[in-house]
């Protein structure tokens, strides 16, 4: 036991500054101390470390959606892995991939396929809802997202050429939509005018699959009077390529 | 303690970590979405590398609530837990022979060059950081230096020795100097 080693050392492992042996020897000496020394020496680790995570919270950076997805779907199958299968699991959420969960989990779309953990039998499934669900799971699923102006949320697009469909989302929405305006998807194309991909409508189900993608290079959303129009109104709240 | 994360924000914090040790998705999303930006942030600080950051943000929070009994409330705020765990296991993955090599010698230029974001805080917490960056202002810029070298490049300190040409006893001496000021600065800028 050296005291003075342990005291000249004590704020260099606080911040993990100290080499893999000498860190070792650290926690051997602090665990052989008595318990009240003990609980000072952690008390001023707990300080440093404290501290320190105060000065680090300059770099406070936001985590990218697709972690948090995965990060979730982590959280599901641990979970799941712990505990017996429940019975009754109905036959879409057993066929839906950690991957595909985590994708739909992502854009907000987890409620339409059924988060595989819930204790409570998942949503009926619909044949939308079938689609999203492949469209989740193909090998070559993209997602795209865009920060919609005005505060109409992000735009989330996650887009299989392989299938020629894709699948949209809008959440996080600050500002709420008139009563009689709507916020309407368009397919973008080099060649032609745009194409209305369909209404993202706040009070929809699920969320919005878009068929026959073909030459589709981008989506671009606008808010439009309540129904929808034929042609997009200027200005774009925002587009993003696929 | 350095820190006073608001009581009540702690307490929900707690409370979610418990509830998703006990297997409670919409808690543990609540955890996630509450701590992930410090926790991230953090990470990629050190790393410096957003797919190496990735996995790490991924491995702790499979840990946090793995481990959750581990959490022990008299050492600090759950998210001071998690950003202990997270700057460890931060430092082992740069420590790690891959990585190592890939940083190279260009890496305390290429760190250093991660800009910091900006960041909304209560009033209360405003007030810690003022003391926080007073008490920053009064060390040595080679304490200073030493400090963040060690703690946001992951350098050990004989690194940090090396990287500065400079004994390891100096910087031995800097860093623990540093920090002790700096702690004993802020515990004093926190009573008065």
């Amino acid at each position: 036991m050296n005291r003075d080693w342990l005291a000249d050392h004590v704020e260099l492992y606080a911040i993990d500054s100290l080499p893999a042996d000498e860190h070792d020897e650290m926690q051997t000496q602090l665990a052989q101390l008595a318990p009240a020394t003990r609980a000072a020496y952690e008390e001023q680790i707990a300080d440093v470390q404290n501290l320190m995570h105060d000065y680090a919270r300059r770099y406070t950076s936001e985590a990218p959606e697709l972690l948090r997805a995965r990060i979730l779907a982590d959280f599901d199958s641990g979970i799941r892995q712990s505990r017996p299968e429940p019975t009754g699991r109905r036959r879409l959420a057993a066929v839906v991939s950690i991957a595909a969960a985590a994708i739909a989990i992502a854009i907000g779309a987890g409620a339409i396929i059924g988060r595989t953990t819930a204790p409570d039998p998942p949503p009926a499934t619909t044949a939308q809802g079938d689609a999203a669900a492949a469209v989740f799971s193909a090998p070559d699923a993209v997602l795209s997202t865009e920060t919609l102006s005005d505060a109409r949320g992000t735009l989330n697009i996650v887009s299989s050429r392989l299938l020629n469909r894709a699948v949209a989302t809008v959440r996080g929405a600050a500002a709420p939509l008139p009563d009689d305006s709507t916020l309407q998807l368009w397919m973008v194309d080099d060649r032609k005018s745009p194409v209305s991909a369909g209404l993202l409508d706040a009070s929809a189900a699920g969320p919005l699959v878009v068929d026959g993608l073909d030459g589709t290079q981008a989506f671009a959303v606008t808010l439009e009077p309540r129904g929808g129009s034929s042609s997009p109104t200027l200005p774009l709240l925002g587009q993003v390529k696929i | 303690m350095t820190t006073h994360p608001s009581r009540v924000q702690d307490d929900e914090l707690a409370l979610l970590l418990t509830q998703s040790a006990a297997g409670d998705h919409r808690a543990f999303a609540r955890l996630y979405d509450l701590t992930s930006a410090r926790v991230y942030g953090l990470v990629l600080r050190v790393i410096n590398d957003r797919g190496h950051a990735e996995e790490v943000v991924q491995e702790c929070y499979l840990k946090f609530w793995q481990h959750a009994d581990r959490y022990d409330r008299s050492r600090g705020g759950v998210v001071n837990w998690m950003l202990t765990i997270a700057h460890r296991r931060s430092v082992d993955r740069i420590r790690s022979e891959e990585v190592h090599r890939r940083r190279g010698t260009e890496y305390a230029n290429a760190n250093a060059a991660v800009p910091p974001a900006p960041v909304e805080e209560s009033v209360e917490r405003r007030d810690e950081r003022i003391t926080l960056r007073r008490c920053l202002g009064r060390l040595t810029d080679l304490q200073r230096n030493s400090i963040e070298m060690s703690y946001f490049g992951g350098m050990t300190y004989p690194e940090v020795a090396a990287q500065t040409s400079t004994p390891l006893p100096t910087i031995k001496s800097r860093i623990r100097d540093g920090l002790r000021s700096l702690r004993d600065c802020v515990k004093t800028g926190e009573r008065s």
